[in-house]
């Protein structure tokens, strides 16, 4: 539930009720099986559960196999440069607090040319949602060495396995200065994922979400193992948490408690991926700074005001 | 007549692979066997036995058929976790924080959750349209301080411009206030999980501090505990009042809904009287748990914390009870229980749900509790607790017993409920339509028939669980057998003038395995009915003739009237067609009439309208259903778990004939017969939710079928 003003806007969006069809653009052409298109339709379940404005609400992404998001979404969107959808992300909460800003990044996008930005928007903290699509692979480019590629993954860059130990995004986050929301879910869990996003939404700064995601052309010796092993997954449990229904909890055979306010344990509990994959809310902390609470001051002043301001401030300065 | 025949069918006698020998005796009359029987009338009326007579070695029934029954402990309260309640005196309270960490954190956290979110929202109406103060323009722009004339923009940048912006004092006043109020309450708000009044020697028995360590505890050690409920009470009521009013005030302003002139008197004197059911959940629940003879001291403030409608949950502790029994000697002992049912008691008061249970039975210990904090009224629970008895009997089995023999019945009911059928509930007692439960057991008599014997446990039998109250009753020796016997039930129920010349009997198990007949004191008797009298009590609540009730109204809707009602409605559909088409055939043909065609009047007259066509629909519907079922019963069919399905295009590209998508966007089996069962196997194995399941081949004469079936069975 989001108070925009009545007046603020010209249509009165209080009567529009928004289906899924009102965000679904053209088909995605992500490869059949890819958990991007799990991924798409719970974020337009979300858009449409919360009856998100598609005029209102902005998907910013970067280049790769994910940043083709904004294209199957009928809201607005910009894809934009490689690495660099974080800061076409801050500039438009910046100054337009009443949109909702989705970014949507992969794991080169993110990681490895846009880890520069990925670190300062995680400390600038803005109300937005960060979904990270992480295969582990670069796709786009047919199966080349990731920053995520698991130690010894043969790919094309790396035709006898890869060699250097691959970046914990979650770890990384968490390290991070004014970090407020890390969350982490699997796109083949979609009852999880659908109550991740949905709580990342809620968050009152920027949720940072990495969604372990397939990629069944590629990297299917790497998922395979994983879909099929119940054990490979672990589930982060707490009231303050993700909050599944008894009947989706069920299919966890591992589940551990965890407090999302102890930011201490989030970060040893982000170390045992290497056994088994941790999925549900790491940290959020809801009273940390939000730079874009500066941006919005001086919003619908009229071009007279501006004018005479700076006509006032420049009047200081006459001789 | 019709009654007595429902009430016939229902008699399900619980039947059980006990069995038990009985030597039946003679009636013949002679001198010695008249003495007998008229020292057991005077016994049966005075209570005083002629002589020692040692029926020390005797077994109540009880004991036999307990000892085949199944425990509910070791209890998990949650399917599918490892948490483990083992069978103690401190069972209840582990069950009471489960309760509590469960409904009422959950219910906690989404308030929390709402207040949060509408904070957001109030900041963002506060923030869009910030006040241009100097001092904190300074501190955000303070570093161009050189630059800038702050005080001078401030006069010159008017908060009121812009588009829709404008926002007013009294509004940001009533909105900053309002956030005050939220973000101060909403802290307090989470910090403990209800108020636990009890006294310190509680505390010690059952470790509550220790186990409900989520709560807050106050001791109200040689003070009344009810007036220490109120005073907490009246204090806590009022910031939550405050915070209630402030979220409803929030909710407005979000969806700038707020009027002036509606909302300012309403809110002005908004009380907790004005809360709605959700919000009087919300209330900060303030149980006590006191000891019964703790509560006999202080009943009258008890009464009136009831009268307050307020969510008090009482947890009484009778350890009280089962002493009791032993110490019955006197007829007041006997006939008055009644003074002591505090379920009585909160029924009387309307607006009060009452809980009572054994602690030995946790399924019903959660549902009660989970009861007596899913409403907001006022809760009186009664917890049967053991107290030590000299003859070390499990004490399980006696507390489960005291249920059976309905000397402490378990009971919900529930004030929350509408209709006033479904407010009790005693479906944890066994047959609770019956007055006794009813046993059924094998018999083999004189060692030859084996014959089958019905039994029904009474409180009487309850009693004889006891050493001490055994020793009240009067064995008739195993040889005698008398006309004027009668089962201790049956004799309960009989008419006054039936009752002359009667005497009551109950059975006992002799050490060596036989049935004998144990003649009942007329106290026991007097206490039974006593029992059967508050049973029947209850029953009428939980309106005991709600289930016959039932039974007919099932057997209506399921019989033909419906049937007839049916098909009455369509045929009045059909005429009604009928009418209206053939009244213009009627007008169009007798225009023509009147024209001159007199051959069109006379088949007017003949002919008879055609019924409508509409059953050729039906039909084919019917046809497709038969087809589906007639496939090969017994055979698992293929089917896919559209809730599990996480939409990744997979099986909806490679097969389109077989996959769709719904309008969920989840994918829907469409026929299995439109593809090969070998697509079906090669989807499911493709599935990354593993929701596909193949079932059985449809085509026989398919190719590899032996190698499909090994592949589909991975995912049936």
């Amino acid at each position: 539930m989001i108070a925009i003003k009545p007046d603020f806007c010209d249509i009165d969006t209080s009567i529009l009720e928004y289906n899924l069809e009102d965000y679904a653009s053209s088909k995605a052409r992500w490869c059949s099986g890819c958990g991007g298109h799990t991924i798409l339709h719970n974020v337009q379940k979300l858009c449409k559960e919360e009856q998100l404005a598609p005029e209102k609400t902005v998907f910013v992404s970067g280049i790769g196999c994910s940043s083709r998001f904004p294209h199957y979404m009928k809201t607005y969107g910009f894809h934009g440069l490689h690495g660099r959808a974080f800061p076409v992300a801050s500039g438009i909460k910046f100054r337009r607090p009443d949109l909702h800003v989705f970014v949507i990044t992969g794991d080169g996008d993110c990681c490895s040319i846009g880890a520069g930005h990925w670190v300062h928007a995680i400390r600038y903290n803005m109300n937005m949602v960060a979904l990270l699509f992480d295969n582990s692979v670069y796709g786009l480019t047919k199966k080349q060495t990731s920053p995520t590629s698991p130690l010894g993954t043969v790919t094309n860059t790396h035709p006898r396995g890869s060699v250097l130990p691959p970046i914990n995004p979650i770890q990384a986050t968490l390290g991070l200065p004014n970090v407020s929301f890390v969350a982490q879910s699997c796109d083949w869990k979609p009852a999880h994922l659908y109550a991740t996003l949905q709580k990342a939404y809620h968050h009152p700064g920027l949720s940072f979400v990495r969604i372990v995601q397939r990629c069944p052309v590629f990297m299917r010796d790497v998922y395979e193992p994983i879909l099929k092993d119940p054990e490979a997954i672990t589930l982060l449990d707490h009231e303050d948490g993700i909050l599944l229904e008894e009947k989706s909890k069920k299919s966890f055979r591992h589940i551990i408690d965890h407090d999302p306010s102890d930011l201490i344990k989030a970060r040893e509990i982000a170390e045992i991926v290497k056994e088994t994959t941790p999925i549900g809310l790491f940290y959020q902390n809801r009273t940390a700074n939000k730079y874009d609470e500066y941006g919005a001051h001086n919003l619908g002043i009229s071009t007279e005001n501006r004018i005479e301001a700076i006509e006032n401030l420049m009047d200081r300065f006459a001789v | 007549m019709q009654f007595e025949m429902l009430e016939m069918e229902e008699k399900n006698p619980i039947k059980t692979d006990i069995k038990l020998t009985l030597e039946q005796g003679s009636v013949e009359q002679s001198e010695e066997r008249t003495i007998f029987w008229n020292k057991a009338k005077h016994f049966y009326r005075t209570g005083e036995k002629p002589d020692e007579q040692n029926n020390q070695h005797c077994k109540s029934l009880f004991q036999v058929i307990l000892n085949n029954e199944k425990s509910g402990y070791p209890f998990n309260p949650e399917s599918g976790s490892n948490q483990q309640i083992d069978f103690d005196n401190k069972a209840f309270v582990k069950i009471l924080e489960h309760v509590l960490n469960k409904n009422l954190k959950k219910r906690r956290e989404l308030f929390r959750e709402e207040i949060f979110q509408i904070l957001t929202a109030l900041e963002k109406i506060l923030k869009i349209d910030p006040e241009f103060k100097v001092d904190e323009m300074e501190k955000t722009y303070g570093f161009a301080n050189d630059l800038m004339a702050f005080d001078k923009m401030a006069k010159i940048v008017s908060r009121k411009s812009g588009k829709g912006s404008n926002i007013g004092d009294e509004r940001s006043k009533r909105l900053k206030t309002t956030l005050e109020i939220l973000k101060s309450g909403i802290d307090k708000f989470k910090n403990h999980l209800g108020t636990i009044i009890l006294n310190e020697k509680i505390d010690k028995q059952f470790q509550i501090s220790k186990i409900l360590n989520k709560s807050e505890l106050i001791k109200s050690d040689k003070k009344d505990p009810f007036d220490l409920a109120i005073n907490y009470f009246n204090k806590e009521i009022k910031d939550f009042e405050m915070l209630v009013k402030a979220n409803r005030i929030a909710q407005l302003e979000a969806d700038s809904l707020y009027q002036n002139e509606l909302h300012d008197d309403y809110f002005t004197h908004f009380t907790r009287h004005r809360f709605k059911k959700e919000e009087e959940l919300l209330i900060q629940p303030i149980i006590i748990i006191v000891s019964y003879n703790e509560l006999e001291v202080h009943m009258n403030s008890m009464l009136k914390l009831l009268q307050l409608n307020a969510p008090f949950k009482f947890i009484v502790l009778r350890n009280d009870l089962i002493s009791q029994i032993v110490k019955e000697k006197s007829w007041e002992d006997a006939a008055h229980q009644y003074r002591q049912e505090l379920s009585a008691l909160a029924i009387s008061h309307r607006n009060v749900t009452a809980f009572q249970s054994t602690i030995e039975d946790p399924m019903y210990l959660l549902k009660g509790f989970e009861t007596l904090f899913g409403n907001p009224y006022p809760c009186i629970a009664q917890l049967l607790l053991n107290s030590e008895t000299e003859d070390n009997l499990d004490a399980e089995k006696l507390l489960k017993s005291a249920s059976l023999g309905r000397y402490f019945p378990k009971l919900i009911f529930d004030a929350s409920r509408e209709s006033p059928y479904e407010k009790m509930d005693l479906s944890s007692n066994i047959q609770e339509n019956q007055n006794w439960p009813l046993y059924i057991l094998e018999v083999d008599k004189d060692n030859q028939d084996k014959q089958v014997l019905e039994f029904n446990l009474t409180y009487a039998d309850y009693k004889a669980l006891f050493k001490s109250k055994r020793s009240e009753l009067m064995l008739i020796p195993l040889e005698y057998e008398f006309e004027n016997l009668c089962p201790l039930n049956d004799y309960l129920e009989l008419e006054e003038s039936d009752i002359y010349g009667k005497v009551p009997f109950i059975w006992l198990l002799d050490e060596k395995g036989q049935l004998r007949k144990a003649i009942v004191p007329n106290l026991w008797v007097v206490s039974c009915q006593e029992r059967l009298d508050f049973w029947n009590f209850l029953q009428q609540f939980a309106s005991f003739q709600k289930s016959s009730r039932h039974n007919s109204e099932i057997e209506e809707n399921n019989g033909i009237p419906e049937q007839l009602i049916f098909t009455q409605s369509e045929f009045r559909e059909k005429i009604k067609k009928i009418e209206a088409k053939s009244v213009q055939i009627a007008a169009n043909k007798m225009i023509l009439g009147l024209l001159g065609e007199e051959d069109i009047i006379n088949s007017l007259l003949q002919t008879e309208p055609e019924p409508p066509s509409h059953q050729d629909k039906e039909t084919d519907s019917v046809e497709i259903v038969s087809k589906v079922e007639s496939n090969k019963e017994g055979e698992i069919k293929a089917s896919l778990d559209t809730e599990d399905c996480t939409s990744c295009n997979e099986c909806t590209d490679q097969y389109p004939n077989l996959f769709e998508y719904n309008d969920d966007k989840q994918a829907v089996l469409k026929d299995p017969a439109k593809g090969t069962f070998e697509q079906l196997v090669k989807a499911a194995e493709k599935c990354p939710a593993a929701c596909i399941h193949p079932g059985a081949p449809l085509n026989p004469k398919e190719a590899n079928l032996e190698k499909l079936i090994k592949r589909a069975e991975k995912f049936n």
